[in-house]
């Protein structure tokens, strides 16, 4: 079985809109981690991974991530934590690109790659095109937040897709008559605490959502596993197709107005816990 | 003059309405109002425009791939300039494949219509774009400002829900708004048949305290360990009829239970006083407390998203400043 994960490297540091004012800026103590959506998505690969070995059944999971040279960090971290292969498409793109043009990218690697590795069997149309069983990503990336990589992406590979899923589930009584490699149960979260059992026939998509799990820290086995194995390395342009302009532009980045007063309160630590006390009490809030 | 078509597609849970649909009818007449602006500035004439606010009944919604597929055929029909969907569970689920199958240009998570500075003739980029649209990125830090290539194609716009309200001027537009049934038949798709959908869970329905509470302390992960949940409860413990909360990171790590969560998945409060402490202020957190009477906020980030909604704001350190706050009380 196989699982490809999609991840984005971010910044984590402060965020300041440039000079321009038409991006942003990273401020000095800036630091880069993967999306936090995106290592939930990992995670429960890996978690698939420990319970589909229980079964004797093997899975290798392979890591995808479009992005500047510090991505095989993220990339070498995913490894850390479990992951067996890296994929990275290198691209300087720094500003915003749309999620119809990263998944048409994704959507294009995926193709050569399963094209490298001769794994589409002919006949199995429409869905010999996605040489993975499952495809996992986080519900969306935290610095773009369009939720829309992993649903669009699905449709260019022609496979079903579940967003927002928050519990993976599929059947450990092992019977001969079903192969649980072919199809998995989801929960999918809505609004108000409420969820949508589904069941989807693989290959398929699914977004994840925060909370599904913790994900785990890198081992040092793993770090060292890791480090002796490559990251396949692509250019960018091997991610282009015909049609990979982007459809959206940014004119500017503002921030967002005020809806409230947001009265900065000055001086020490101690001169603003004082002056709150005074501002409550004034209210009625403090006694 | 061509008639330009906003389309709204209402969203259904259980046979009712979703709230979210006033609001796309609201985001609509903004759209509607920008055409009229256009229009006179160009000619000197309102622009003709309707808003078609489609029922697709006959069909559980939250059957996705089936709700994509019935979708394209009545979209092909209508041919719409703009799409209007819910940034909700549901629409998040549909709107992106949707544009994809449609070819269409997608924006996700609109909050604000904006009239193109086109006046600008010549000067700046906005001159060729039609409308733009605010989006909120890097968790809620910003405000994306975003316009489409290619306007003469479909736009579909996703609207982040508690951002745009039917007031009373939008009266005066009744007259275009209508309102139209469809059953979908035949729905041909190859994925369909891939992807059963079942029941739905309410699985918690343990009812919130935090609705009874005059104070709610709410912590983010900004207090950076589980231990200093107690710090918080001693926060809390200075006011009356006070409760300690938390954001959606906070209980997804198990450091307060899912009663305590506050956002559009857990409960939605308006207490006296809400004091958010190392939150940063994520949309679906905002839509849980933005109705307090008043809000306090404690963050070492200086631009952190929560501030925009503060009547008083703290740049600090969380642990620092409540130990200064409980050290100061009498």
């Amino acid at each position: 079985m196989k699982i490809l994960v999609c991840i984005k490297q971010i910044p984590t540091s402060d965020i300041n809109i440039n000079d321009s004012g038409k991006w942003i800026t990273e401020g000095n103590n800036s630091s880069l981690a993967i999306s936090r959506f995106d290592e939930n998505a990992l995670e429960e690969a890996i978690l698939l991974k420990e319970r589909f070995a229980l079964l004797g059944i093997s899975v290798d999971i392979d890591i995808i991530s479009i992005g500047s040279q510090t991505a095989a960090e993220s990339i070498k971290r995913a490894m850390g934590m479990g992951a067996d292969n890296g994929i990275h498409v290198i691209t300087e793109d720094k500003g915003y690109v749309s999620g119809a043009v990263t998944a048409l990218r994704l959507a294009t690697m995926i193709k050569k790659i399963s094209k490298a590795e001769n794994i589409i069997k002919m006949g199995d149309a429409p869905y010999s095109c996605c040489p993975y069983d499952l495809i996992l990503t986080g519900i969306m990336s935290e610095d773009l937040m369009q939720a829309q990589v992993g649903p669009m992406l699905a449709e260019y590979l022609n496979i079903p897709c579940v967003t927002s899923v928050v519990n993976i589930k599929f059947d450990d009584n092992l019977n001969d008559n079903v192969d649980i490699t072919d199809k998995i149960e989801v929960q999918r979260e809505l609004e108000g605490g409420i969820r949508q059992n589904i069941k989807v026939k693989l290959p398929a998509l699914l977004t994840i959502q925060a909370g599904i799990n913790q994900p785990r820290y890198p081992s040092l086995s793993n770090i060292l596993r890791a480090n002796k194995k490559k990251i396949l390395t692509y250019n960018i342009v091997d991610a282009q197709s015909s049609n990979s302009f982007d459809p959206l532009k940014v004119v500017r980045v503002e921030y967002p107005e005020k809806k409230r007063e947001a009265k900065l309160l000055n001086g020490t630590t101690k001169d603003k816990a004082i002056e709150l006390k005074n501002i409550l009490k004034q209210r009625g809030l403090l006694i | 003059m061509n008639t330009k078509t906003i389309l709204v597609i209402a969203e259904y849970l259980d046979g009712k309405l979703n709230p979210i649909t006033d609001e796309l009818i609201a985001c609509a007449i903004e759209i509607t109002k920008i055409f009229d602006l256009k229009a006179k500035d160009i000619s000197g004439v309102k622009a003709i425009s309707e808003i078609k606010v489609i029922h697709v009944k006959g069909i559980n919604p939250l059957e996705s791939e089936k709700y994509k597929s019935s979708l394209v055929p009545i979209i092909r029909e209508i041919n719409p300039s703009f799409i209007l969907m819910g940034h909700t569970s549901q629409g998040i689920d549909v709107a992106s494949g949707l544009s994809v199958r449609l070819g269409c240009n997608c924006i996700t998570g609109v909050n604000k219509i904006i009239y193109p500075e086109y006046v600008d003739v010549g000067k700046s980029e906005d001159s060729k774009s039609n409308i733009l649209f605010s989006r909120l990125v890097f968790k809620g830090k910003c405000n994306a400002i975003v316009g489409v290539e290619k306007p003469e194609n479909i736009t579909l716009l996703t609207i982040q829900s508690g951002s745009f309200y039917i007031k009373d001027c939008c009266k005066e537009y009744n007259n275009i708004i209508s309102n139209e049934e469809y059953y979908p038949s035949n729905v041909d798709d190859s994925t369909i048949s891939l992807i059963e959908y079942g029941d739905i869970a309410y699985s918690r329905t343990t009812k919130s305290k935090l609705n009874e509470a005059k104070v709610i302390v709410a912590a983010g992960r900004g207090i950076g360990d589980k231990e200093n949940i107690e710090y918080l409860k001693k926060m809390a413990a200075c006011f009356t009829g006070s409760a300690v909360a938390g954001s959606r990171p906070l209980i997804d790590m198990g450091w307060l239970p899912y009663e305590q969560q506050v956002g559009i998945t857990g409960a939605i409060v308006s207490p006296e006083l809400y004091l958010a402490v190392g939150i940063s202020g994520s949309s679906q957190h905002i839509a849980g407390m933005k109705d307090s009477k008043f809000i306090v906020s404690v963050n070492k980030d200086p631009n952190a998203a929560i501030f925009n909604f503060s009547d008083i704001s703290i740049v600090e350190d969380c642990l620092s400043f409540i130990q200064a706050f409980i050290d100061n009380i009498p």
